[in-house]
């Protein structure tokens, strides 16, 4: 029973302490981010709820802001400094041009055997005054931004289903490809 | 946090000391897991089981689970187990085989998992007998959108086991932690409420702590 005891305790200090890429999410109250950050998110005046967060990684920190807004689910992504990223929104494919999701359905059987789309974002890049009219009813053509597509795939490639994070260009052009660790849910099945 | 979990092993404690046929003790479980390829996990587990309350107080051991399974993923949610486990209890040695089948669905910041099961009791001298089990259990993170490392999570756990005889509900509330992106460990009670058909209703309340590894 020692002996057990002990190969375990060497396996689990081995495992705690080996080397690993350091990646953390966390909520955090709204005062904890930076001031350029709320200062937009207050200037658009969104009625609903808003959830902060920090992500930090080996490349950096970043801080999330998300909530509901006229019925779409956005994200809006500053750096370290507040300053503006990206502001995501989370749409149905249904919800986008014909034309785009013909070019994106073509372009993603390409890559995979078999696919389902799991999740929709537009993403828009800019300056933060044009950016802040993707949140009024404003016609796309009046917004001087950057759009892409961050589309989350269930895919097949060589018999292995898998989840992919692909980006499309406002055209539904193919830009990149990134594909998901599985996660482990061993305590949810064992 | 610590006022809602006082008050719940309070209320536990209240319900199950109270009640007749009644046993308690403490349930230490490890698994761990092998990966064989990308659709091929081989996961084995020791648990051992040891008694504090069986009508009063006492420290017995009482039994020991060896158990070794296949886990084929076929899809990315989804899996089937074939295992085998061998269970030591006092003189006698039961086998059991038994059949999973897995899957597990994200939401926003939490993971439900789903199990049903099917095992088969092997007994010398005794007649071969059956047994069904469903399982839902949900995870969530105690801060963010999921479980980082070095995070804390709950689980709750509901499940209930049908032998073709008799009903028995186990609820499994546990507080776990995730230690590294290998390993994971979980406390918690396993609340076993048996004989709910056929009665005397039982009640069985063991303590668990099960550390997950992932190699």
């Amino acid at each position: 029973m020692k002996k057990i005891l002990l190969i375990l305790l060497l396996i689990f200090s081995g495992l705690a302490t080996s080397q690993q890429k350091f990646e953390k999410e966390y909520r955090i109250k709204q005062n904890e981010a930076p001031q350029n950050s709320i200062d937009f998110i207050n200037n658009i005046n969104f009625k609903n709820k808003i959830k902060w967060y920090v992500e930090e990684s080996n490349d950096g920190k970043s801080f999330e802001a998300k909530t509901c807004h006229l019925k779409y689910f956005y994200s809006i992504e500053f750096n370290e400094q507040g300053n503006l990223i990206d502001v995501e929104k989370k749409v149905r494919l249904q919800e986008l041009s014909k034309e785009v999701q013909q070019k994106l359905k073509k372009e993603i059987s390409k890559r995979f055997k078999k696919f389902k789309f799991k999740k929709i974002q537009i993403q828009y890049k800019g300056l933060k005054s044009e950016v802040n009219k993707v949140f009024q009813n404003i016609s796309r053509d009046q917004i001087k931004v950057r759009v892409f597509y961050e589309i989350i795939v269930k895919g097949k490639k060589d018999k292995q289903h898998a989840l992919y994070e692909m980006t499309f260009d406002e055209k539904g052009n193919f830009l990149k490809e990134l594909k998901f660790k599985s996660s482990n849910s061993l305590n949810l099945e064992f | 946090m610590k006022t809602y979990l006082l008050i719940f092993f309070f209320f536990t404690s209240l319900i199950v000391f109270s009640q007749k046929n009644f046993d308690a003790g403490f349930l230490p479980k490890v698994v761990l897991s092998k990966k064989l390829s990308n659709q091929i996990k081989w996961v084995n587990s020791l648990e051992s089981r040891t008694i504090f309350y069986d009508e009063e107080y006492q420290f017995t051991h009482s039994l020991v689970d060896i158990s070794s399974i296949l886990s084929f993923k076929t899809d990315l949610n989804q899996s089937f187990n074939f295992g085998y486990i061998l269970r030591f209890r006092n003189e006698e040695t039961i086998h059991r085989t038994f059949q999973h089948y897995n899957f597990v669905n994200q939401f926003s910041s939490l993971k439900m998992g789903q199990r049903f099961a099917f095992e088969q009791f092997y007994q010398s001298n005794k007649q071969t007998t059956f047994r069904t089990r469903y399982r839902v259990s949900f995870e969530k993170p105690l801060n963010g959108e999921k479980t980082d490392v070095k995070e804390f999570y709950i689980k709750l756990g509901n499940e209930y086991l049908y032998d073709f005889e008799d009903l028995e509900i186990r609820l499994t509330p546990y507080l776990g932690y995730r230690a590294s992106k290998k390993d994971r460990i979980e406390f918690g009670l396993d609340y076993r409420i048996g004989n709910t058909i056929n009665n005397p209703i039982e009640n069985d309340i063991w303590f668990r702590v099960t550390w997950y590894i992932s190699l």
